[in-house]
């Protein structure tokens, strides 16, 4: 069932870019947040640099009371910071099946196996992919694929949900179905929820808080609804034109 | 050129490498090469090779393996020349191969004292027979697990530290599996390279037997003595080793 700690995800860093540097000052609360801004804006870094994957120069970040950075002497390895993350192209593991790769983050949380089978089996069920549990990563949809890697993050039961570009691997076609089932999945788990993208129309279909990044400044922090009209930049002018 | 031109240079090439393999198992029928085989020297011989090849192969992939991620995850100082000191053996003449261990790590070698000093004495021991073979064999492993490793995607490994294994469960289960392929043919090819080395052997471990009498040693004392059947019936043996390694090769890169 989804979990409703609702603890924040505060987020202070610095860190240097080959063409600029990322900053960053905000608190994510539980719902989703989608970050928007053109590619190479440090979307990605910022997502990676709170999983734990990279360290910021300076800064701290903490999950609730629990400071994970704080550069450069503490450093909680992305194993222990329990962040659910769905990776561009979603990083399935090509050698492991549907189900062996949704139950990979129990295994490594030692989780008791019959208790895993039954988590897997409940969260393959949720997703609708139950009937692709003994298929192996290549034989999926970029949509089947996507929700294997949505079930991987979420059975881990995560403090926080980050999703890369997920929509992005998707033909024009399926893209706004999938991006509607999405909206609607997300809105069940009560955790922070951080959804990074290039097209300013998925900050329209999650409808709630939006936080561009340009040239990794946040440029704008505002709901969805208030960013329209705004021409500020290039970028946040395109709000205006859907 | 024609298409006869090149057939026939092609016919004239493989019968080149061929022929010589089959007048080998024309030179013997099945009775003298069992007597051969079975002799008390030849089986020695390949006893020896047996051993000092697994260790050698254990060797290479407890070294080797870390060295290969190294080289294909990593950004350091000196890498490049990590790189050029790792291929040197595989473009290194054997007998120059052997001189060179003999002149590190013989009596009279550079650390030859130092060794002494702490009782030990490699030159001409069988732990002799496994430096040669591990000088000149695990390039071959540690370029193709180099080349297997780096053919993982890295955020493969960033999925599974996120979902909850850390550096070492992350490679125990993500990027070994992946890179198996490479891993096991690297590991063939070193094994069979170990299992043929001849010039650093015979420099470096001399050529006595149960100590250093290796299969392709003891072919060519076989010769040098006259028992041109045993040492053609030993030869046969490392032809069949090599079809069998060549199989696995190749099965592996389809």
């Amino acid at each position: 069932m989804p979990r409703s700690d609702g603890a924040a995800f505060t987020v202070a860093i610095r860190k240097t870019l080959r063409d600029f540097e990322l900053r960053v000052d905000v608190a994510f609360t539980s719902g989703v947040t989608v970050i928007v801004g053109p590619s190479g804006s440090g979307k990605t870094m910022l997502l990676r640099t709170m999983a734990g994957l990279e360290r910021p120069d300076v800064g701290h970040i903490a999950i609730g009371e629990r400071l994970v950075e704080r550069a450069p002497q503490i450093h909680v390895a992305p194993k222990e910071r329990g962040v659910g993350f769905v990776f561009q192209d979603y990083a399935l593991f090509p050698h492991l099946s549907v189900t062996e790769n949704v139950a990979y983050g129990l295994c490594a949380h030692r989780i008791p196996k019959p208790e895993r089978d039954r988590r897997v089996a409940a969260m393959l069920e949720r997703l609708d992919i139950a009937p692709l549990a003994r298929e192996r990563p290549r034989k999926l949809s970029s949509g089947q694929r996507q929700r294997v890697a949505l079930a991987r993050a979420l059975v881990i039961e995560p403090q926080a949900l980050f999703l890369d570009e997920p929509l992005a691997a998707l033909d024009v076609l399926t893209r706004s179905r999938v991006r509607a089932e999405l909206a609607r999945l997300l809105t069940g788990y009560l955790i922070p929820t951080l959804l990074v993208s290039h097209d300013p129309a998925d900050a329209a279909a999650f409808g709630g808080r939006v936080l561009v990044i340009e040239r990794g400044t946040v440029i704008a922090d505002a709901p969805y609804s208030s960013l329209r009209g705004s021409t500020q930049t290039a970028f946040l002018a395109t709000f205006s034109e859907m | 050129m024609g298409r006869g031109a090149a057939v026939f240079a092609s016919a004239l090439l493989v019968a080149f490498i061929a022929i010589p393999v089959l007048a080998l198992a024309l030179r013997t029928d099945p009775a003298t090469f069992v007597r051969s085989v079975a002799s008390e020297g030849a089986r020695t011989a390949l006893l020896l090779s047996l051993v000092t090849t697994t260790i050698t192969l254990a060797l290479a992939l407890f070294l080797g393996t870390p060295l290969a991620h190294l080289l294909a995850r990593s950004e350091f100082a000196g890498k490049r020349i990590v790189d050029a000191v790792v291929d040197l053996p595989i473009v290194l003449p054997p007998a120059v191969a052997g001189l060179a261990l003999l002149v590190a790590f013989g009596r009279r070698g550079l650390l030859g004292p130092a060794l002494a000093g702490g009782g030990i004495q490699l030159s001409f021991t069988t732990t002799a027979v496994v430096l040669a073979q591990l000088f000149v064999a695990v390039p071959f492993y540690i370029r193709a697990a180099r080349a297997g490793f780096s053919g993982v995607e890295p955020t493969l490994e960033d999925a599974s530290a996120t979902l909850g294994y850390g550096a070492f469960g992350t490679f125990v289960r993500v990027t070994v599996p992946l890179a198996l392929p490479s891993l096991i043919g690297g590991a063939v090819l070193t094994w069979a390279r170990a299992l043929g080395e001849f010039g650093a052997t015979i420099m470096f471990a001399g050529n006595l037997p149960g100590v250093s009498q290796t299969v392709p040693l003891a072919v060519y004392l076989g010769l040098e003595s006259g028992d041109v059947e045993g040492a053609v019936a030993l030869s046969l043996v490392l032809v069949a080793v090599s079809m069998i390694v060549l199989a696995i090769v190749k099965s592996l890169q389809r």
